[in-house]
């Protein structure tokens, strides 16, 4: 009888008390965050999503080496002396031409290790995490400005540059080495030997100044303006990519 | 209210038509903003908001919504299923829902039937649901469904004892089993002159009498914490598990339909039914429509807040609590109430 009034008790006790926390929490501030409508505020510092200032970029690589993942893509092809292509905001002399930075932020884990190598800090991590798509291809962001005429022109530029050079170092070569046949031949006086090389040379001399040609009428016309349109150009075209990739976007919600 | 109607509308069957239709719209209506206001009490207990979305002010057409849904959907019939005792079942626990709604005194200008065994007929026609659900149960060839039904029957038969005891209670006070005479009795100040002369102001054991049969009434009901015939995390919704469509929204519909019909057998038993609790202030027929739903809303309420506080029972715990606790409680509370009224 005493344990039937006292469970009694009890159960009616534990019944009030949890009514009471229940009724409390009737009336308590939810803590939903209305999600498209409100926002929660972000911490400082958050890793949503990599950014690329490709103007700033030097080409160096560290982040593409820093990457656990591998999801980021640089390719590079070197200038050549005619083009200047400036400096970053941060005051390094740009040598290269960066012909493709994509990141790949399907594999990416937010790590930001790739942020702090960067020397001149144009790879950083911006507030933007409504990039969802439906294509997993549509994940890999190119952040390169160059088209691949562009990058043609500049590989095959670069390519007759370093034909050149090589050329001229081999000239160099041969005219050292034919100095010293000379003397040679002049010490020895065999000239049979010497003839045949001196053909050799011939053949060589032609086409170097061929290359010579066509380098002129190319890079040495018109050097500044060359740069202003292309520069011009460039820019043009990176406005072009950025509404082609906001239209994906769009097309992608 | 018949009378009325029947002056004036032509034809006598449409009166009698429009007269019994009129408990359908209150439960459908209700049955609308009950399950939104279910979802909203039960976002704000867990710190939640609940639906938001829909019609724009907090969700509130959320529930309509839903009930497009279920029309659009397919109505499924297992293939192993008893076809016909199946597609009968919901409406048979509808019927049973409805059908109980006669007996209610709605306010002092509407009552469906003045039967003189109100009470009597309304605990019958709940059974009837029990029956339903067991039919429902049994016929979808299903063990979840089996065991919910089963449950069910087990449930029902026990806690109508007490149900019936606590009701017995009451009547011995009123000395009538008509709900609206029982009404009309509560009406005025009791003897105390500041409380309303309610039943459950009657006497303290009144208040043994109300809570027993508000525990029962929740089991009838199948509310949390007695909802094992349903129990969605055991029973993956007990005898509900084979129904889709609109048929389940049957059955969905019947249980706030019988939530509604139980807190207004309680309000009508112990809360004075359509009677103002200010006397004479805000009387008359329309007032007691407005006093007789607005107390059955705030026991609607309370079931709703019990539902997201307490925890499920184990069967044997269930039937602990009626046949140990509830089932002598209320007999010895009705011999103590017969002497109070022979004393006093």
């Amino acid at each position: 009888m005493v344990k039937v009034l006292t469970d009694t008790y009890s159960t009616f006790k534990t019944i009030f008390t949890g009514m009471g926390v229940t009724w409390r929490h009737l009336f308590k501030k939810s803590v939903t965050v209305q999600y498209p409508d409100e926002r929660d505020v972000l911490p400082e510092r958050v890793r949503l999503k990599l950014d690329v200032n490709i103007d700033d970029c030097i080409g160096c690589r560290l982040c593409e080496r820093a990457c656990p993942v591998d999801c980021i893509t640089i390719g590079t092809t070197k200038s050549t002396e005619d083009d200047d292509l400036g400096e970053t905001s941060t005051g390094h002399k740009k040598k290269l031409w960066v012909d493709q930075f994509d990141i790949d932020l399907a594999k990416c884990c937010y790590c930001e290790l790739c942020v702090h190598p960067c020397p001149t800090e144009c790879i950083t991590m911006v507030e933007d995490y409504e990039y969802s798509v439906y294509d997993r291809d549509n994940l890999v962001y190119s952040f390169s400005d160059m088209t691949p005429e562009q990058i043609e022109e500049v590989q095959a530029k670069l390519a007759r540059e370093e034909e050149e050079k090589r050329k001229k170092k081999e000239e160099a070569r041969l005219a050292k080495k034919k100095k010293e046949e000379e003397k040679k031949a002049a010490e020895d006086d065999d000239s049979g030997s010497a003839e045949a090389k001196k053909s050799d040379d011939k053949g060589g001399d032609q086409g170097t100044t061929e290359a010579k040609k066509e380098a002129g009428t190319e890079g040495g016309g018109n050097v500044d303006s060359d740069k202003e349109a292309r520069k011009k150009e460039r820019e043009a075209r990176r406005a072009a990519r950025k509404a082609e990739r906001e239209a994906k976007k769009k097309s992608d919600e | 209210m018949l009378e009325f109607l029947e002056s004036v509308m032509p034809a006598g069957p449409m009166a009698v038509f429009v007269f019994s239709i009129i408990p359908l719209m209150i439960i459908l209506l209700y049955a609308l903003f009950a399950i939104w206001m279910e979802r909203k009490v039960a976002g704000h207990i867990q710190d939640r908001l609940g639906p938001m979305r829909v019609g724009g002010w907090h969700g509130w057409a959320q529930t309509i919504a839903d009930l497009l849904k279920m029309i659009q959907k397919e109505d499924i019939v297992p293939a192993k299923a008893d076809r016909f005792f199946f597609k009968m079942a919901p409406f048979i626990a509808f019927g049973a829902s409805y059908g109980a709604f006669v007996a209610i005194p709605l306010s002092s200008g509407y009552i469906g039937s003045m039967i003189d065994v109100g009470v009597f007929y309304i605990v019958a026609i709940t059974s009837l649901l029990s029956i339903s659900i067991i039919m429902a149960g049994w016929a979808s060839n299903n063990k979840w469904s089996l065991l919910g039904a089963m449950r069910t029957a087990a449930q029902t038969v026990s806690y109508e004892v007490p149900t019936i005891a606590t009701i017995l209670s009451v009547v011995l006070v009123t000395g009538t089993l008509n709900l609206m005479e029982v009404t009309e009795l509560q009406s005025g100040n009791s003897f105390l002159g500041f409380l309303p002369n309610w039943m459950i102001f009657h006497s303290p054991f009144m208040v043994i009498a109300f809570v027993i049969f508000f525990v029962a009434v929740l089991a009838e009901s199948h509310r949390v914490p007695f909802d094992l015939p349903e129990s969605e995390s055991e029973l993956v919704g007990g005898y509900q598990t084979e129904y889709s469509g609109m048929r389940w929204g049957l059955f969905m519909l019947t249980e706030y339909a019988d939530m509604l019909l139980l807190s207004l057998v309680t309000v009508t038993l112990f809360f004075g039914g359509w009677n103002s609790p200010f006397g004479p202030f805000l009387d008359g027929p329309f007032w007691g429509a407005f006093w007789m739903l607005l107390k059955g809303m705030i026991v609607v309420f309370v079931m709703m807040w019990l539902r997201w506080t307490l925890p499920r029972l184990r069967v044997d715990q269930l039937m602990n609590l009626c046949w140990k606790y509830l089932i002598p409680l209320s007999f010895v509370n009705l011999v103590l109430i017969a002497l109070w009224e022979m004393i006093f």
